[in-house]
């Protein structure tokens, strides 16, 4: 009796404290401070994405450094905390844990994998922190529609349907072969392609999945060729596409070849008997030597920074850095976060002057990418084939 | 030595036995009851994944440190409880309710499996549960549907009764609610004839055939229970991950049960829990001392998975009884001092060897 009661009693006291605290901490904006503005990011710097986040992370780095040299923005300094998820969704809610509660960021910016962005996503919202250009092209980035998403590429769904349109009507595809992972990532195309080839009127004939650290690609690239398909796509990442590119080539395969931006990388380019491999991407890795000063001061900062060339995955960070800082310039010394939506839904017609398409968001359009750009594998190097590739 | 004087039959059923072991359970209790006064809501939603995991962790202590089968799946058992239960809780079914059907449907998983795997030891018992546990990550995957596939499933949160529990010491005391009853369950299990036919099959099933104690069932039932305590563990993580997809309960989170269970301490239900904060707090300390570390370490990527895997090895080569014999030997060594003698410890196994039907 006693001892319930006083438990109870305990348990109260311990409520009231909680609540206490939670209505106290009622600050101006949360993570905006006099002298700084704090921003936060989970992801993968040790697990299979690392070549994603690691390169990314330090991209956007580099635009935050500089832009604190520069003396901040409206006087305050910018504060990026990372957290390192090894692409786990449970390391994910963690680490968006500790950014929310203990650090009290003002936003997440380039958060790595589609099922950890939203899971973490579901943390962010409630505390109405914007979720700011994750590494991940699914559609659920930006779609539904929702007041704290902003996402900069166009989707993998769009990337295939702005593939398949184009060849389409430039080589009169009639038949679609898909081959895939068996994953969020594999499923997303595979919806791509499904609703493109639908909508296109071309006969999708097969859909094969791997798991994504399957290496031996005979069986479905011969599955492929006998299907006789005037077109493969490729919902792979880098090895896979080595492989099964490679191996359908060799086995008599004719029809073209596409992929997406996860291939769009120069060791697929580079491997031996890639030619005329094309990949649809929504940014272009920059070459240093075209001579605009712009490229040649990013990749000597970089290379002299991390003592590595950068990749189009530190070309998306820097970016999506140089995008948040803009936003937050445009949005005022007053930062809230409806003025760094509002001032990011006014971006219109942006150039990254990497190489990359124009961005633009609006408040009906939470994806910055405003058309795509097809490349193709051409003497180990990348080619450009088409700029503004509509989706 | 301390010398117990009995003075009632009651003391005999004590699931505690010294007033020292009481006192420091109690502390704890106390502790974890008193923690919402003295944590920030991060450290609480941190303290819940401990729970959960440090619940997951009991179960495969029953299989594993109990019934002496060995599974590197168990998440798969994890897995089928936390979607069993989104998607109950989706579809409008209470929490206790789903929570429920999210074990006993793990558990039915689970008795099956050990069903078909009761004749098996050793590695071939490892490569079937690890299979097992591969088989059901894709089967989940594969189940569009229900589970929304590799794109994976939102959770709703927790409603108790019709009451929203949305604050974190809420969904603390809940969460330590559950874990207190299946710490309790397990002890009495322990010493209830079912509990003691699991430790008698780990420890000889030809001694335990010779008993009379049906061993194939006592498999199934060590699977039946420790999948379904996995289940319910599956369900309350379930609402601190807030977003399910089958790639979490892959191979990854099984080893890690198992780590925990083996740095814990095999064989004690302390030992699960020793190993639950091992594993769930490491990664804070590791984040805690890259302050003090110079400044080309704290930069490395991987620098957690080294340290974790260097304290593995350090406890499997110099303290195989985990944490759990450590502090048994610390205890010990303090009460007998300085009669403390090391053969104390060293388990007499002379019946392996004729013990074996492999």
């Amino acid at each position: 009796m006693k001892v319930s009661e006083r438990l109870m009693v305990i348990m109260a006291v311990a409520g009231v404290a909680v609540m206490g605290t939670g209505t106290a901490a009622a600050d101006p904006q949360r993570g905006v401070r006099p002298d700084k503005v704090v921003l936060g990011s989970h992801t993968d710097l040790s697990g299979p994405l690392a070549i994603w986040g690691a390169p990314a992370t330090n991209g956007a780095r580099l635009r935050i450094e500089e832009a604190n040299a520069a003396g901040g923005v409206h006087g305050r300094k910018i504060e990026f905390l990372v957290e390192d998820t090894a692409y786990q969704v449970p390391q994910a809610v963690r680490a968006t844990n500790k950014l929310v509660s203990r650090d009290g960021i003002f936003a997440m910016l380039l958060g790595a994998g589609t099922s950890q962005s939203l899971a973490s996503m579901e943390i962010t919202d409630k505390a109405g922190i914007p979720s700011l250009f994750p590494l991940t092209g699914a559609r659920s980035m930006a779609e539904p529609l929702h007041p704290l998403h902003f996402t900069y590429f166009v989707s993998y769904y769009d990337q295939a349907a702005g593939g398949l349109k184009y060849f389409r009507k430039t080589q009169d595809v009639q038949t679609v072969c898909l081959q895939t992972h068996a994953s969020d990532y594999g499923e997303e195309i595979t919806r791509g392609v499904t609703d493109a080839a639908r909508e296109l009127g071309m006969k999708l004939l097969m859909v094969g999945t791997h798991k994504p650290t399957e290496t031996d690609f005979a069986g479905a690239a011969t599955a492929i060729k006998n299907a006789g398909c005037d077109l493969a796509y490729l919902g792979t990442t880098t090895k896979d596409t080595i492989a099964l590119h490679t191996t359908l080539r060799k086995l008599g395969f004719k029809g073209t070849t596409v992929g997406n931006m996860v291939s769009y990388v120069p060791i697929v380019a580079q491997a031996g008997g890639m030619d005329g491999y094309y990949a649809v991407t929504p940014a272009m890795i920059l070459d240093p030597k075209d001579g605009e000063p712009v490229k040649k001061r990013f990749f000597d900062a970089y290379r002299a920074k991390y003592n590595e060339a950068p990749s189009l995955q530190s070309q998306v960070g820097y970016v999506s850095a140089d995008l948040a800082i803009k936003a937050m310039e445009a949005a005022g010394r007053d930062l809230t976060v409806q003025r760094l939506t509002a001032a990011l839904e006014a971006v219109r017609n942006y150039r990254d002057h990497f190489g990359g398409t124009t961005i633009s968001f609006g408040p009906d359009k939470h994806f910055g990418g405003d058309s795509l750009l097809l490349m193709q594998v051409k003497g180990a190097d990348w080619a450009m084939v088409q700029d503004n590739l509509p989706y | 030595m301390r010398v117990l004087f009995k003075t009632s039959y009651d003391q005999d059923i004590d699931l505690l036995v010294l007033p020292g072991e009481r006192m420091r359970v109690g502390a704890l209790i106390a502790l974890a009851i008193l923690a919402p006064l003295l944590l920030s809501s991060y450290y609480l939603s941190e303290l819940a994944i401990f729970f959960s995991f440090a619940l997951a962790g009991i179960g495969l202590m029953v299989l594993t440190g109990f019934s002496g089968q060995v599974s590197f799946g168990h998440a798969a058992f994890v897995g089928i409880g936390a979607y069993v239960h989104a998607v109950l809780v989706a579809r409008g079914v209470p929490f206790p309710l789903a929570l429920a059907a999210a074990g006993l449907l793990a558990g039915g998983v689970g008795a099956a499996l050990g069903r078909a795997v009761s004749a098996m030891h050793g590695f071939y018992l490892a490569i079937a549960t690890l299979a097992f546990s591969i088989v059901m990550e894709t089967v989940i995957g594969a189940m569009e549907p229900v589970t929304g596939g590799h794109m994976g499933m939102p959770v709703p949160g927790i409603a108790l009764f019709g009451v929203a529990l949305e604050e974190a010491w809420q969904q603390h005391y809940l969460y330590l609610a559950v874990l207190l009853f299946f710490v309790w369950g397990v002890a009495n299990l322990m010493r209830a004839p079912t509990g003691r036919a699991m430790i008698a099959v780990r420890d000889s099933e030809t001694s335990a055939r010779s008993l009379g104690i049906d061993v194939r069932s006592a498999k199934m039932t060590a699977f039946f229970v420790s999948a379904l305590i996995a289940g319910v563990a599956g369900g309350l993580l379930a609402h601190q991950l807030q977003y399910l997809s089958p790639e979490t309960f892959g191979v990854g989170m099984s080893l890690k049960l198992m780590l925990m269970i083996v740095v814990g301490g095999l064989g004690s239900i302390s030992g699960a829990i020793f190993g639950a904060v091992f594993v769930s707090f490491l990664p804070n300390a590791i984040d805690a001392l890259r302050a003090l570390m110079p400044d080309g370490l704290v930069s490395q990527a991987g620098l957690e998975s080294f340290i974790f895997g260097a304290f593995i090895a350090a406890f499997i080569i110099f303290e195989p009884d985990g944490l759990h014999g450590r502090w048994r030997k610390l205890r010990l060594f303090l009460e007998t001092y300085p009669y403390y003698k090391r053969a104390t410890f060293i388990r007499q196994k002379r019946y392996l060897k004729t013990g074996r039907f492999r």
